[in-house]
């Protein structure tokens, strides 16, 4: 049997997880470091509600890019992202289903589950859980999610994301990303090889730094004004325009040693405080649930 | 669960299970745990159907209130007893601290062991100490990571543990994809078949010994031997239930790269094990213990290789890039590296290491040539840390600095100092070889040292998060051991300057908490060289400044002191020092001394010069022997002469003559810290 393109492998991911009962969602449409980001995962991971989500989300890492020079590093890639929360007992199950789906029967492989526990200080966020290795290849992070925004989650949602262009170099047998089909007769490389030539140069180049550090500025204050209206999820976009200009900043080489520490604080304020608002927005009645004070130092 | 936290959960759950067992007054015979990646197996064997019984005493009244004069219980009696459940003619009497009391004797009958056990085993499971551990799903049971199914069983019949919101019946489940649904566990004798059966195999030294045969074997395949760092090793050995054990190989183009990228892609992120030819050098073939089935292992090691293909290709892509972009440009990188938040850049601490290592090196009293390629080596000893092969593999700090100082033509004893200023990395390790590995190694360390020092940082108890004391420790091993020539309060001094102006502290203070703080770290490593604590004080006393002199000093001094001269001499100068009055001075008579006293004189004055030139080419067992010689005449002078003789002319003049006999130890360590 042929293996599976890329964008065959998108479609039978979000089918088979449309079939498991997930709202199959697209891809936000703001710049995001990982598809952990989408607040379908980040803020949704947080309140007593059920939840059950699967989307591609492209993630921009603005330091990784390589020109194109590198046939495994991408400064835009996709990641496939499931949530499930509460963790059905048989998530593992549910998530090796998949891997079936898409062609790689576990059964013919070595598949093993590599302890990687996951911390994002930046969103004050941990859990603990797997990289899961297809022979020998991380293909596959998995996290039960302890805590988001510093608050506890409950019930604990298990996240599972996939790294797609790795998982198609493995069903194609490719050794480039740029050789990955992303349907016949397209490669990703006709897809993308010029946007990470053009985006590693513009990332490590020639974005104005001054630009962005007044941007960062302004959408920390935007996000604030917006929480104080009481708009948890509007809020939280500002705090996704942050981390982005704060990324783009760390490319260029402009944050001094003196300010990183300052400027992660600064984003981690503002992703707690709009975790606390959202956990507001969604549970009224918790009382358990204290929102962060203004300003969310911790 | 993972693989370091089953080994510990494992012997934990051993220990537990007895220290539960007794107090459950269950008898046993052995008790076996044992771990696998999915499963953690505890196994009793001879426990007994029934708790001990237990008769437990309970206290009551005191006799005299107990029982009226004709000798009938008292109300106070008739209540216990009906409090305690007993009859009250079944109390008895018994005397504690002289009173006589009445004691309730209440047997507690013992339970049958299955009554006992499903509470007994809960508690087991919740009892663990997991260094991490997780909710899921709606629960709030705490563990390692979700709990998917119990099995108890006592023999045949099932035990109905309850835990995490599980109830424990027979059923257990094999090796995750190559053992079909449920298994039924008809008894405890059946369980390790079963499991077998099931694709597992559940006991962690079964499996290491396993794989250990498997990696020999494959090695011997490969037509090499294995290179098998047991950290990995043992994590291997967690991270499979049905281990296969196979050989895969990559191009051999690859072997350009140096071997430690090579080994590091191959170990740390994929856990494989090298294969090095007889010559000791690294073949194109690793070996994968697999946990897949074993018929499958060549596909599956053809997936495995094309997975190294690519780590390898992304190693080699670092390395070549690194070796395009030159050392200089990531000696500038470095200023957008932290070394301590209030501290500054590691670009800020290599400019200061390279003026430390200048100043350590005129101490040192190293020659130009060698304080060149030092401070060469200072200059770039950070560098490798924003190069593509470090950011990647961060162990590989300093290995690959020399590599690619070598490749940028630096001089070899530059390439070498880069890699050995991390040395040592830990008590016992490996010193430095060169002197301008051991300059900079000091200068990179006493650079750290001071600075948090000089943020009042300093370690208190076992609080120390930059690991200072191991810092030290290293500082001072290379005196004692690697050769370093340096003195305490000048290396300090020197350190602390690199902050002048950088940061506000107090020169003073932080200089004199640094000293104490490496003096106490001698003192520690002098006594753990078998040096008595008093031999150690007496020497600090008079050479603290000097570690490498303190050592020898030392050792001089315990050799001494286990020959009699030397203990009858210590033993003198004790006394003379006790009688002597320092404000005398050392200025006798001669014209009023007695035999006795002449002969102690003339032993002083032939000594003092011999002495002398021995302290000062510091040849402390040629000092002590001097000393060592004065036995007999001091010893004829205690036994013919009375010190405190009531002329105070001839008292103050043998006061004079002591002061100078006790003056001639000085200069060797202080003798009147010695105990005995």
């Amino acid at each position: 049997m042929k293996p599976k393109s890329f964008q065959e492998i998108i479609l039978t991911l979000s089918g088979y997880w449309a079939d498991q009962g997930c709202v199959v969602l697209q891809p936000y449409d703001m710049e995001v470091g990982a598809g952990t980001s989408h607040p379908a995962t980040l803020l949704r991971a947080l309140g007593p509600d059920d939840w059950k989500c699967a989307y591609v989300q492209p993630s921009r890492r603005p330091a990784d890019g390589r020109y194109g020079e590198n046939p495994n590093r991408l400064q835009h890639y996709y990641q496939f992202q499931v949530l499930l929360k509460p963790s059905p007992d048989d998530v593992l199950d549910l998530y090796f289903g998949s891997l079936r789906a898409i062609g790689i029967d576990p059964a013919e492989h070595d598949v093993r589950l590599v302890e990687d526990d996951w911390e994002n200080p930046t969103v004050g966020a941990w859990g603990l859980g797997w990289e899961i290795w297809l022979n020998g290849m991380e293909c596959t992070q998995f996290t039960y999610f302890q805590q988001v925004g510093g608050f506890e989650c409950r019930p604990v949602p298990a996240e599972i994301t996939y790294g797609l262009e790795r998982l198609a170099m493995y069903i194609q047998g490719v050794d480039s990303v740029y050789d990955i089909e992303w349907v016949e007769g397209r490669t990703y490389g006709d897809v993308f090889l010029r946007n990470e030539q053009q985006y590693s140069a513009y990332n490590f180049e020639v974005a104005d730094t001054e630009m962005l550090r007044r941007n960062f500025d302004v959408f920390e204050a935007e996000c604030r004004r917006t929480l104080d209206a009481g708009l948890a999820l509007p809020a939280y976009d500002y705090v996704l325009k942050c981390s982005h200009a704060f990324n783009l900043l760390d490319a260029r080489g402009a944050i001094a040693v003196t300010e990183r520490q300052g400027f992660i604080m600064r984003v981690r304020a503002l992703a707690k405080a709009c975790c606390g608002a959202y956990i507001d927005l969604v549970s009224p009645s918790a009382e358990s649930v204290p929102s962060l004070p203004e300003g969310g130092a911790l | 669960m993972p693989s370091g936290a089953l080994y510990a959960a494992t012997s934990q759950l051993k220990a537990l299970a007895a220290a539960a067992l007794k107090d459950a007054r269950l008898e046993y015979e052995q008790i076996d745990t044992f771990g696998a990646p999915r499963r953690l197996v505890l196994v009793v064997q001879g426990l007994s159907e029934r708790q001990d019984d237990l008769d437990m005493r309970a206290k009551g009244p005191a006799v005299r209130g107990a029982y009226d004069e004709d000798g009938e219980p008292t109300k106070a009696a008739l209540g216990f007893a009906r409090g305690k459940g007993v009859d009250v003619a079944d109390l008895v009497r018994d005397t504690e601290n002289g009173g006589e009391y009445v004691y309730a004797v209440i047997r507690a009958d013992g339970l049958p062991v299955t009554d006992v056990l499903p509470a007994l085993l809960a508690r087991l499971a919740s009892g663990i100490d997991w260094p991490k551990s997780q909710r899921w799903g709606s629960g709030d049971t705490k563990f390692i990571r979700p709990v998917r199914w119990l099995l108890a069983l006592y023999g045949a019949e099932v035990v109905p543990v309850e835990f995490a919101g599980l109830t424990a019946g027979r059923v257990t489940f094999g090796h995750r994809f190559l053992s079909l649904g449920a298994i039924e566990v008809p008894s405890v004798s059946e369980f390790f078949d079963a499991l077998r059966r099931g694709g597992v195999m559940v006991d962690a030294e079964m499996r290491a010994q396993f794989i250990r045969e498997g990696i020999e074997a494959a090695a011997i395949d490969a037509g090499g031997v294995a290179v098998v760092p047991e950290k990995v090793f043992a994590e291997v050995v967690n991270l499979v239930e049905s281990p296969s054990v196979g050989v895969g190989h990559f191009d051999p183009a690859f072997l350009r790269v140096p071997r430690e990228i090579l080994e590091t892609a191959m170990e740390s992120h994929q856990r494989y094990f090298p294969v090095e030819d007889a010559d000791g050098g690294l073949m194109d073939a690793f070996i994968v213990v697999h946990n897949g089935d074993p018929d499958r292992t060549e596909t599956i090691i053809h997936g495995h290789e094309r997975v190294i293909r690519a780590r390898l290709s992304d190693a080699a892509f670092f390395y070549d890039e690194d070796l395009k972009a030159g050392m200089e440009s990531w000696v500038e990188r470095l200023s957008t590296a932290v070394f301590q938040e209030k501290l500054g850049s590691v670009a800020d601490k290599v400019a200061r290491i390279e003026r430390l290592t200048e100043a350590l090196g005129t101490l040192h009293g190293a020659g130009p040539e060698e304080t060149s390629r030092a401070t060469r080596a200072a200059h770039l000893c950070k560098a490798d840390l924003v190069s593509h092969a470090v950011v990647e593999f961060p162990t590989l700090q300093g290995v690959m600095g020399r590599y690619y100082a070598l490749a940028a033509g630096e001089h070899e004893a530059v390439a070498q100092a880069i890699v050995e200023h991390y040395l040592p990395r830990f008590a016992g390790d490996a010193l430095p070889t060169s002197v301008a590995g051991l300059l900079v190694s000091a200068a990179d360390k006493l650079d750290t040292i001071c600075g948090i020092f000089a943020l009042g940082q300093a370690p208190t108890g076992s609080a120390d998060p930059y690991a200072l004391r191991r810092s030290i420790i290293g500082v001072l091993a290379m005196v004692l051991d690697g050769g370093l020539r340096i003195t305490l309060d000048e290396a300090i001094s020197a350190a602390l300057a690199g902050y002048h102006g950088a940061l506000d502290f107090d020169l003073e203070a932080t200089g004199a908490a640094v000293k104490a703080f490496a003096l106490g770290r001698l003192e520690i490593m002098l006594r753990d060289r078998g040096h008595e604590f008093d031999t150690v004080d007496a020497v600090l006393q008079v050479a603290a400044d000097d570690p490498a002199d303190a050592a020898k000093r030392c050792e001089a001094l315990t050799a001494a002191r286990a020959t009699a001269p030397m203990a009858d001499v210590t033993t003198a100068y004790a006394r003379a020092r006790n009688l002597g009055d320092a404000a005398l001075g050392t200025e006798y008579d001669r014209s009023i001394m007695g035999a006795a006293e002449t002969a102690l004189a003339d032993a002083i004055d032939r000594s003092e010069s011999l002495v002398a030139s021995a302290v000062a080419s510091a040849d402390w067992d040629g000092a002590l022997a001097r000393l060592a010689e004065l036995r007999g005449p001091i010893d004829t002078f205690f036994t013919d002469v009375l010190v405190m003789d009531p002329d105070e002319s001839l008292r103050t003049n043998r006061l004079r003559l002591l002061n100078r006999f006790t003056a001639l130890f000085a200069g060797v360590a202080d003798f009147s810290r010695l105990q005995g």
